[in-house]
Protein backbone atom coordinates (compact mmCIF):
# COMPACT_ATOMS: atom_id res chain seq x y z
CA UNK A 1 0.00 0.00 0.00
CA UNK A 2 1.77 3.56 -1.16
CA UNK A 3 1.85 5.61 2.18
CA UNK A 4 0.76 9.60 2.18
CA UNK A 5 3.35 11.37 3.19
CA UNK A 6 3.56 14.48 5.23
CA UNK A 7 4.27 17.52 3.08
CA UNK A 8 5.31 21.44 4.26
CA UNK A 9 5.24 22.79 0.67
CA UNK A 10 3.13 21.39 -2.47
CA UNK A 11 1.69 22.45 -6.03
CA UNK A 12 -2.01 22.20 -5.73
CA UNK A 13 -4.28 22.11 -8.71
CA UNK A 14 -7.98 23.72 -8.83
CA UNK A 15 -10.28 25.93 -11.00
CA UNK A 16 -10.83 29.91 -10.40
CA UNK A 17 -13.42 31.08 -12.10
CA UNK A 18 -13.29 28.17 -14.69
CA UNK A 19 -9.32 28.60 -15.21
CA UNK A 20 -7.10 25.83 -14.09
CA UNK A 21 -4.28 27.04 -12.09
CA UNK A 22 -1.26 25.32 -10.40
CA UNK A 23 -0.21 27.56 -7.07
CA UNK A 24 2.96 26.39 -4.21
CA UNK A 25 1.45 26.32 -1.31
CA UNK A 26 3.01 25.81 2.57
CA UNK A 27 1.09 24.07 5.25
CA UNK A 28 -0.29 27.48 6.52
CA UNK A 29 -1.36 29.31 3.60
CA UNK A 30 -5.23 30.01 3.44
CA UNK A 31 -7.75 30.11 0.15
CA UNK A 32 -8.19 33.54 0.69
CA UNK A 33 -4.45 34.61 0.93
CA UNK A 34 -4.05 31.92 -2.41
CA UNK A 35 -6.12 34.26 -4.18
CA UNK A 36 -5.33 37.61 -3.09
CA UNK A 37 -1.17 37.47 -3.28
CA UNK A 38 -0.55 34.59 -6.09
CA UNK A 39 -3.06 34.86 -8.15
CA UNK A 40 -3.65 38.81 -7.99
CA UNK A 41 -7.49 37.99 -7.54
CA UNK A 42 -7.64 40.97 -5.02
CA UNK A 43 -11.61 41.31 -5.32
CA UNK A 44 -12.15 38.99 -2.38
CA UNK A 45 -11.47 40.92 1.02
CA UNK A 46 -10.11 40.29 3.97
CA UNK A 47 -12.40 41.22 7.00
CA UNK A 48 -11.94 39.51 10.58
CA UNK A 49 -10.16 36.70 9.31
CA UNK A 50 -12.03 34.37 12.35
CA UNK A 51 -14.63 33.74 10.25
CA UNK A 52 -17.37 36.26 11.47
CA UNK A 53 -18.04 38.81 8.79
CA UNK A 54 -18.39 36.91 5.57
CA UNK A 55 -16.27 39.83 3.48
CA UNK A 56 -13.88 36.68 1.83
CA UNK A 57 -16.62 34.64 0.93
CA UNK A 58 -16.42 32.59 -2.01
CA UNK A 59 -17.80 29.59 -3.62
CA UNK A 60 -16.10 26.93 -3.34
CA UNK A 61 -17.94 23.43 -5.30
CA UNK A 62 -20.77 25.92 -5.34
CA UNK A 63 -21.41 26.42 -1.78
CA UNK A 64 -20.43 29.52 0.10
CA UNK A 65 -17.49 29.27 2.95
CA UNK A 66 -14.93 31.85 4.51
CA UNK A 67 -11.94 31.86 2.41
CA UNK A 68 -9.98 32.56 5.79
CA UNK A 69 -10.67 29.73 7.16
CA UNK A 70 -9.84 27.26 4.51
CA UNK A 71 -6.81 25.85 4.57
CA UNK A 72 -5.36 26.00 0.79
CA UNK A 73 -4.12 21.80 0.52
CA UNK A 74 -7.60 21.54 1.35
CA UNK A 75 -8.59 23.31 -2.18
CA UNK A 76 -6.84 20.98 -4.26
CA UNK A 77 -9.19 19.99 -7.21
CA UNK A 78 -11.84 22.04 -6.12
CA UNK A 79 -13.71 24.68 -8.02
CA UNK A 80 -13.10 28.24 -6.59
CA UNK A 81 -15.38 30.88 -7.90
CA UNK A 82 -14.96 34.22 -6.64
CA UNK A 83 -16.56 38.02 -7.87
CA UNK A 84 -13.95 38.34 -10.44
CA UNK A 85 -15.96 35.36 -12.46
CA UNK A 86 -19.18 37.36 -12.29
CA UNK A 87 -19.45 39.73 -15.15
CA UNK A 88 -18.87 38.18 -18.35
CA UNK A 89 -16.56 40.21 -21.28
CA UNK A 90 -17.43 43.59 -19.36
CA UNK A 91 -20.92 43.02 -18.62
CA UNK A 92 -21.99 42.92 -15.13
CA UNK A 93 -23.74 40.07 -13.95
CA UNK A 94 -27.50 40.84 -13.21
CA UNK A 95 -26.93 40.37 -9.70
CA UNK A 96 -24.10 43.35 -9.70
CA UNK A 97 -26.20 45.59 -11.69
CA UNK A 98 -28.75 45.23 -9.31
CA UNK A 99 -26.47 46.33 -6.22
CA UNK A 100 -25.26 49.34 -8.76
CA UNK A 101 -28.66 50.23 -8.95
CA UNK A 102 -30.27 49.89 -5.43
CA UNK A 103 -27.19 51.95 -3.60
CA UNK A 104 -27.06 48.70 -2.38
CA UNK A 105 -23.07 49.71 -1.89
CA UNK A 106 -21.78 52.23 0.42
CA UNK A 107 -17.96 51.99 1.60
CA UNK A 108 -17.94 48.59 -0.77
CA UNK A 109 -16.11 46.17 1.82
CA UNK A 110 -18.46 43.58 1.95
CA UNK A 111 -19.69 43.36 -1.44
CA UNK A 112 -17.88 40.43 -2.99
CA UNK A 113 -18.75 38.44 -0.09
CA UNK A 114 -22.24 39.84 -0.58
CA UNK A 115 -22.53 38.99 -4.26
CA UNK A 116 -21.39 35.87 -3.87
CA UNK A 117 -24.09 34.56 -0.68
CA UNK A 118 -26.47 36.15 -3.32
CA UNK A 119 -25.12 33.91 -6.30
CA UNK A 120 -25.12 30.80 -4.41
CA UNK A 121 -28.46 31.41 -3.19
CA UNK A 122 -30.30 31.95 -6.68
CA UNK A 123 -28.65 28.95 -8.10
CA UNK A 124 -29.99 27.16 -5.34
CA UNK A 125 -33.47 29.24 -4.96
CA UNK A 126 -34.14 31.14 -8.26
CA UNK A 127 -37.24 32.66 -6.38
CA UNK A 128 -36.20 33.60 -2.87
CA UNK A 129 -38.44 35.30 -0.42
CA UNK A 130 -37.18 38.25 1.20
CA UNK A 131 -36.84 35.91 4.37
CA UNK A 132 -34.61 33.44 2.72
CA UNK A 133 -32.66 36.09 1.61
CA UNK A 134 -32.15 37.53 4.10
CA UNK A 135 -31.04 34.01 5.83
CA UNK A 136 -29.00 33.48 2.70
CA UNK A 137 -26.24 36.80 3.94
CA UNK A 138 -26.86 36.54 7.25
CA UNK A 139 -23.29 35.36 7.15
CA UNK A 140 -22.10 38.64 5.67
CA UNK A 141 -22.06 41.56 7.90
CA UNK A 142 -22.20 45.37 6.37
CA UNK A 143 -22.13 48.02 8.17
CA UNK A 144 -23.45 50.83 5.98
CA UNK A 145 -26.63 49.89 4.02
CA UNK A 146 -28.47 48.08 7.09
CA UNK A 147 -29.36 45.18 4.68
CA UNK A 148 -32.58 46.43 3.17
CA UNK A 149 -30.82 48.29 -0.07
CA UNK A 150 -28.76 44.80 -0.56
CA UNK A 151 -32.33 42.63 0.24
CA UNK A 152 -33.77 44.44 -2.44
CA UNK A 153 -31.55 44.77 -4.92
CA UNK A 154 -30.63 40.39 -4.80
CA UNK A 155 -34.72 40.12 -5.11
CA UNK A 156 -35.01 42.37 -7.96
CA UNK A 157 -31.84 40.63 -9.50
CA UNK A 158 -33.71 37.16 -8.91
CA UNK A 159 -36.32 38.25 -11.21
CA UNK A 160 -34.51 39.70 -13.74
CA UNK A 161 -32.73 36.69 -13.93
CA UNK A 162 -35.90 34.61 -14.15
CA UNK A 163 -37.29 36.63 -16.58
CA UNK A 164 -33.82 36.55 -18.92
CA UNK A 165 -34.27 32.90 -18.90
CA UNK B 1 7.61 26.43 14.37
CA UNK B 2 7.30 24.17 11.19
CA UNK B 3 4.27 23.34 10.19
CA UNK B 4 3.33 20.22 7.91
CA UNK B 5 0.16 18.36 6.66
CA UNK B 6 -0.83 15.57 5.47
CA UNK B 7 -3.89 13.81 3.50
CA UNK B 8 -4.62 10.03 4.12
CA UNK B 9 -7.15 9.04 1.88
CA UNK B 10 -8.10 5.84 4.10
CA UNK B 11 -9.10 5.87 8.07
CA UNK B 12 -6.11 3.29 8.26
CA UNK B 13 -3.71 5.68 6.90
CA UNK B 14 -4.88 8.35 9.04
CA UNK B 15 -4.74 6.41 12.12
CA UNK B 16 -1.42 4.91 11.30
CA UNK B 17 0.11 8.60 10.98
CA UNK B 18 -1.67 9.14 14.23
CA UNK B 19 0.02 6.29 16.29
CA UNK B 20 3.29 7.92 14.84
CA UNK B 21 3.10 11.26 15.53
CA UNK B 22 0.91 11.27 18.82
CA UNK B 23 2.39 14.56 19.72
CA UNK B 24 2.35 16.48 17.41
CA UNK B 25 -0.51 15.70 15.26
CA UNK B 26 -4.13 17.82 14.89
CA UNK B 27 -6.81 16.72 13.25
CA UNK B 28 -8.47 19.06 10.25
CA UNK B 29 -11.97 18.44 9.18
CA UNK B 30 -14.37 21.83 8.25
CA UNK B 31 -11.26 23.84 9.55
CA UNK B 32 -13.63 26.43 10.87
CA UNK B 33 -12.15 26.50 14.78
CA UNK B 34 -8.32 25.27 13.85
CA UNK B 35 -7.52 28.13 11.79
CA UNK B 36 -8.80 30.21 14.06
CA UNK B 37 -6.96 28.91 16.73
CA UNK B 38 -3.47 28.12 14.88
CA UNK B 39 -3.97 32.02 14.10
CA UNK B 40 -4.40 33.15 17.69
CA UNK B 41 -1.46 30.50 18.51
CA UNK B 42 0.83 32.22 16.20
CA UNK B 43 -0.33 35.99 17.34
CA UNK B 44 0.40 34.70 21.06
CA UNK B 45 4.10 33.35 19.94
CA UNK B 46 2.74 30.68 21.94
CA UNK B 47 3.59 28.34 19.04
CA UNK B 48 5.57 25.36 20.07
CA UNK B 49 8.90 24.25 18.77
CA UNK B 50 7.84 21.15 17.44
CA UNK B 51 6.74 20.67 14.01
CA UNK B 52 2.95 20.20 13.94
CA UNK B 53 1.20 18.12 11.58
CA UNK B 54 -2.33 18.86 10.44
CA UNK B 55 -3.67 15.49 9.83
CA UNK B 56 -6.63 16.34 6.80
CA UNK B 57 -9.48 13.88 7.12
CA UNK B 58 -11.94 15.53 4.29
CA UNK B 59 -10.06 13.13 1.64
CA UNK B 60 -11.08 9.97 3.39
CA UNK B 61 -14.11 8.79 1.84
CA UNK B 62 -17.34 7.51 3.41
CA UNK B 63 -17.28 9.59 7.04
CA UNK B 64 -20.14 11.62 6.02
CA UNK B 65 -23.72 10.31 6.17
CA UNK B 66 -26.82 9.94 8.30
CA UNK B 67 -28.49 6.39 8.50
CA UNK B 68 -31.21 5.34 10.31
CA UNK B 69 -31.50 1.94 10.68
CA UNK B 70 -33.62 -0.59 13.49
CA UNK B 71 -33.78 2.58 15.45
CA UNK B 72 -30.49 3.74 15.91
CA UNK B 73 -29.72 7.56 14.03
CA UNK B 74 -25.77 6.97 13.21
CA UNK B 75 -24.07 10.09 12.41
CA UNK B 76 -20.69 10.12 10.52
CA UNK B 77 -18.06 12.86 12.33
CA UNK B 78 -17.58 14.72 8.62
CA UNK B 79 -21.17 15.30 8.29
CA UNK B 80 -21.53 19.30 7.81
CA UNK B 81 -24.30 20.98 10.08
CA UNK B 82 -25.61 22.16 6.49
CA UNK B 83 -25.43 18.67 5.52
CA UNK B 84 -27.63 17.58 9.17
CA UNK B 85 -29.88 20.52 9.60
CA UNK B 86 -30.88 19.90 5.93
CA UNK B 87 -31.24 16.18 6.27
CA UNK B 88 -34.74 14.52 5.87
CA UNK B 89 -34.46 12.25 8.86
CA UNK B 90 -33.01 14.19 11.47
CA UNK B 91 -35.52 17.10 10.50
CA UNK B 92 -38.14 14.18 11.12
CA UNK B 93 -36.51 11.95 13.72
CA UNK B 94 -34.90 14.98 15.63
CA UNK B 95 -35.76 17.92 14.80
CA UNK B 96 -34.41 19.97 17.21
CA UNK B 97 -30.79 18.75 16.61
CA UNK B 98 -31.65 19.96 12.73
CA UNK B 99 -32.65 23.55 14.82
CA UNK B 100 -29.35 23.39 16.38
CA UNK B 101 -27.28 22.71 12.91
CA UNK B 102 -29.07 25.85 11.46
CA UNK B 103 -28.03 27.88 14.67
CA UNK B 104 -24.47 27.42 13.96
CA UNK B 105 -22.80 30.58 12.79
CA UNK B 106 -23.52 31.35 9.69
CA UNK B 107 -24.57 29.23 6.21
CA UNK B 108 -20.48 29.71 5.37
CA UNK B 109 -19.92 28.45 8.65
CA UNK B 110 -22.54 25.48 8.05
CA UNK B 111 -20.78 24.51 4.68
CA UNK B 112 -17.36 23.38 6.33
CA UNK B 113 -17.55 23.02 9.77
CA UNK B 114 -18.67 19.18 11.03
CA UNK B 115 -20.78 17.47 14.00
CA UNK B 116 -17.58 15.75 14.63
CA UNK B 117 -15.45 18.96 14.83
CA UNK B 118 -17.81 20.57 16.57
CA UNK B 119 -17.77 17.73 19.52
CA UNK B 120 -13.98 17.40 19.59
CA UNK B 121 -13.60 21.20 19.86
CA UNK B 122 -15.99 19.96 23.04
CA UNK B 123 -16.74 24.49 23.28
CA UNK B 124 -19.10 24.98 26.42
CA UNK B 125 -21.31 26.66 23.53
CA UNK B 126 -21.29 23.98 20.58
CA UNK B 127 -24.60 24.00 19.42
CA UNK B 128 -24.61 20.44 18.55
CA UNK B 129 -24.17 19.52 22.15
CA UNK B 130 -27.15 20.03 24.19
CA UNK B 131 -29.50 18.19 21.82
CA UNK B 132 -27.02 15.61 21.93
CA UNK B 133 -26.76 15.38 25.31
CA UNK B 134 -30.20 15.28 25.84
CA UNK B 135 -30.67 12.44 23.22
CA UNK B 136 -27.51 10.44 25.31
CA UNK B 137 -25.70 10.04 22.24
CA UNK B 138 -23.00 7.93 22.10
CA UNK B 139 -19.51 8.45 20.44
CA UNK B 140 -17.15 5.93 18.63
CA UNK B 141 -13.77 6.73 18.62
CA UNK B 142 -11.13 4.78 16.44
CA UNK B 143 -7.88 4.01 16.58
CA UNK B 144 -4.80 1.27 15.63
CA UNK B 145 -6.28 -0.17 18.58
CA UNK B 146 -9.48 -0.56 17.75
CA UNK B 147 -12.61 0.83 18.10
CA UNK B 148 -14.35 1.91 21.64
CA UNK B 149 -17.60 3.87 22.29
CA UNK B 150 -18.06 6.07 25.02
CA UNK B 151 -21.10 8.05 25.82
CA UNK B 152 -21.13 11.72 25.17
CA UNK B 153 -21.66 12.69 28.77
CA UNK B 154 -19.02 10.75 29.87
CA UNK B 155 -16.40 12.39 26.67
CA UNK B 156 -15.80 15.96 28.15
CA UNK B 157 -13.60 16.83 31.25
CA UNK B 158 -13.87 20.41 31.26
CA UNK B 159 -14.12 23.31 28.43
CA UNK B 160 -12.41 22.44 25.12
CA UNK B 161 -11.15 19.00 26.96
CA UNK B 162 -12.26 15.78 26.31
CA UNK B 163 -11.07 12.26 26.69
CA UNK B 164 -10.03 11.68 23.01
CA UNK B 165 -6.57 9.99 22.85
CA UNK B 166 -4.01 12.07 20.09
CA UNK B 167 -3.92 8.65 18.49
CA UNK B 168 -8.05 8.32 17.86
CA UNK B 169 -10.59 9.66 15.74
CA UNK B 170 -13.85 10.21 16.33
CA UNK B 171 -16.06 8.03 13.56
CA UNK B 172 -19.53 8.18 14.30
CA UNK B 173 -21.96 10.19 16.95
CA UNK B 174 -25.39 7.62 17.41
CA UNK B 175 -27.91 7.95 19.17
CA UNK B 176 -31.61 6.08 19.82
CA UNK B 177 -34.62 7.65 17.65
CA UNK B 178 -37.20 8.98 20.30
CA UNK B 179 -40.52 7.78 20.40
CA UNK B 180 -42.69 9.02 18.12
CA UNK B 181 -44.79 10.37 20.59
CA UNK B 182 -42.42 12.92 21.99
CA UNK B 183 -41.90 16.18 21.36
CA UNK B 184 -38.45 18.52 21.54
CA UNK B 185 -37.07 21.70 21.19
CA UNK B 186 -33.76 23.90 20.89
CA UNK B 187 -33.37 27.20 21.65
CA UNK B 188 -30.45 29.56 21.39
CA UNK B 189 -29.96 32.83 22.51
CA UNK B 190 -27.34 34.91 20.77
CA UNK B 191 -26.11 38.35 21.15
CA UNK B 192 -27.86 38.43 17.72
CA UNK B 193 -29.59 35.87 15.59
CA UNK B 194 -26.41 34.90 12.99
CA UNK B 195 -22.96 34.93 13.63
CA UNK B 196 -23.64 34.54 17.32
CA UNK B 197 -22.13 32.18 19.61
CA UNK B 198 -24.71 30.80 21.77
CA UNK B 199 -24.92 32.90 25.36
CA UNK B 200 -27.41 30.68 26.72
CA UNK B 201 -29.51 27.20 25.19
CA UNK B 202 -31.52 24.63 26.03
CA UNK B 203 -32.54 21.33 24.94
CA UNK B 204 -35.30 19.71 25.98
CA UNK B 205 -36.82 15.84 24.95
CA UNK B 206 -40.41 14.87 26.84
CA UNK B 207 -42.50 12.22 26.36
CA UNK B 208 -46.01 12.12 27.17
CA UNK B 209 -47.91 8.97 27.62
CA UNK B 210 -51.15 7.82 27.45
CA UNK B 211 -52.60 9.56 30.58
CA UNK B 212 -51.23 12.55 29.50
CA UNK B 213 -48.69 12.34 32.05
CA UNK B 214 -44.89 13.28 31.24
CA UNK B 215 -43.30 10.00 30.97
CA UNK B 216 -39.65 10.75 29.91
CA UNK B 217 -37.85 14.26 30.61
CA UNK B 218 -34.14 15.21 29.24
CA UNK B 219 -32.94 18.69 29.84
CA UNK B 220 -29.79 19.76 28.75
CA UNK B 221 -28.70 22.94 28.85
CA UNK B 222 -25.85 24.52 26.81
CA UNK B 223 -23.30 27.29 27.76
CA UNK B 224 -23.92 27.72 30.99
CA UNK B 225 -22.10 24.54 31.98
CA UNK B 226 -18.42 23.85 31.90
CA UNK B 227 -19.44 20.75 29.86
CA UNK B 228 -22.42 19.25 28.47
CA UNK B 229 -24.72 17.61 31.08
CA UNK B 230 -28.58 16.68 31.77
CA UNK B 231 -30.28 18.41 34.66
CA UNK B 232 -31.67 15.24 35.97
CA UNK B 233 -33.75 17.73 38.79
CA UNK B 234 -35.31 19.57 36.66
CA UNK B 235 -36.25 16.44 34.43
CA UNK B 236 -37.60 14.92 37.77
CA UNK B 237 -39.63 18.23 38.11
CA UNK B 238 -41.65 17.12 35.41
CA UNK B 239 -41.98 13.62 35.18
CA UNK B 240 -45.37 12.16 35.90
CA UNK B 241 -47.21 15.35 36.00
CA UNK B 242 -49.43 16.21 33.32
CA UNK B 243 -48.44 19.19 31.90
CA UNK B 244 -48.83 22.43 34.11
CA UNK B 245 -47.70 25.96 34.45
CA UNK B 246 -46.31 25.41 37.91
CA UNK B 247 -44.10 21.82 37.23
CA UNK B 248 -42.61 23.62 34.15
CA UNK B 249 -41.83 26.66 36.37
CA UNK B 250 -40.22 24.64 39.02
CA UNK B 251 -37.95 22.53 36.63
CA UNK B 252 -36.85 25.44 34.68
CA UNK B 253 -35.51 26.67 38.27
CA UNK B 254 -34.21 23.98 38.65
CA UNK B 255 -31.63 24.34 35.65
CA UNK B 256 -30.94 28.00 36.78
CA UNK B 257 -30.17 26.87 40.46
CA UNK B 258 -27.56 24.07 39.17
CA UNK B 259 -26.60 26.47 36.57
CA UNK B 260 -24.72 28.63 39.63
CA UNK B 261 -24.55 25.58 41.82
CA UNK B 262 -21.81 24.19 38.71
CA UNK B 263 -20.48 27.37 37.18
CA UNK B 264 -20.56 29.81 40.13
CA UNK B 265 -22.07 33.02 40.63
CA UNK B 266 -20.77 35.37 38.43
CA UNK B 267 -20.41 38.52 36.77
CA UNK B 268 -23.11 38.05 34.39
CA UNK B 269 -25.38 35.24 36.81
CA UNK B 270 -28.06 38.57 37.55
CA UNK B 271 -28.91 38.31 33.77
CA UNK B 272 -27.93 34.87 33.33
CA UNK B 273 -29.89 32.98 35.98
CA UNK B 274 -33.80 33.99 35.03
CA UNK B 275 -32.91 34.43 31.05
CA UNK B 276 -32.24 30.44 31.78
CA UNK B 277 -35.29 29.95 33.29
CA UNK B 278 -37.00 31.54 31.22
CA UNK B 279 -35.43 29.94 27.92
CA UNK B 280 -36.35 26.22 29.61
CA UNK B 281 -40.08 26.97 30.28
CA UNK B 282 -39.91 28.61 26.67
CA UNK B 283 -38.17 25.64 25.27
CA UNK B 284 -40.42 22.73 27.74
CA UNK B 285 -44.11 23.88 26.57
CA UNK B 286 -42.69 24.01 22.60
CA UNK B 287 -41.45 20.53 23.34
CA UNK B 288 -45.15 20.19 24.78
CA UNK B 289 -46.40 21.02 21.33
CA UNK B 290 -47.70 24.63 23.06
CA UNK B 291 -46.24 28.05 21.61
CA UNK B 292 -46.00 30.43 24.14
CA UNK B 293 -45.16 33.56 22.14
Amino acid sequence: MKKVKAEQKKLISFTVNGDDVKVEISADTRLIDVLRNKLNLTGTKEGCGIGECGACTVLMDGKPVNSCLVPAFQVEGSVIETVEGLDKSGELHPLQEAFVEHTAIQCGYCTPGMLMSALALLRENPKPTREEIARAISGNLCRCTGYHQIIAAIEDASAKIRLSE
Amino acid sequence: MTLGFIRPETVYEAMEFLSEHKDNSRIVAGATDVMVQMRSAKSTGHAEEKPLWMVDITNIPGLSYVNFENGIVRIGAMTTHRDIARSAVIRDVVPFLADACRSVGSPQIRTRGTIGGNIVNASPAADSLPPLTALSARLRLISRKGPRDVALEEFFKGPYRTIIEPDEILEEVYFEAPESSSGCAFLKLGRRESLAIARLSVAVLLDVDESGKISKAAIAPGACLPMPARITSAEEALIGEIPNEEAVHSASLEVGEEMVRVSGVRWSTEYKKPVVCALTKRAIWKALGVDED
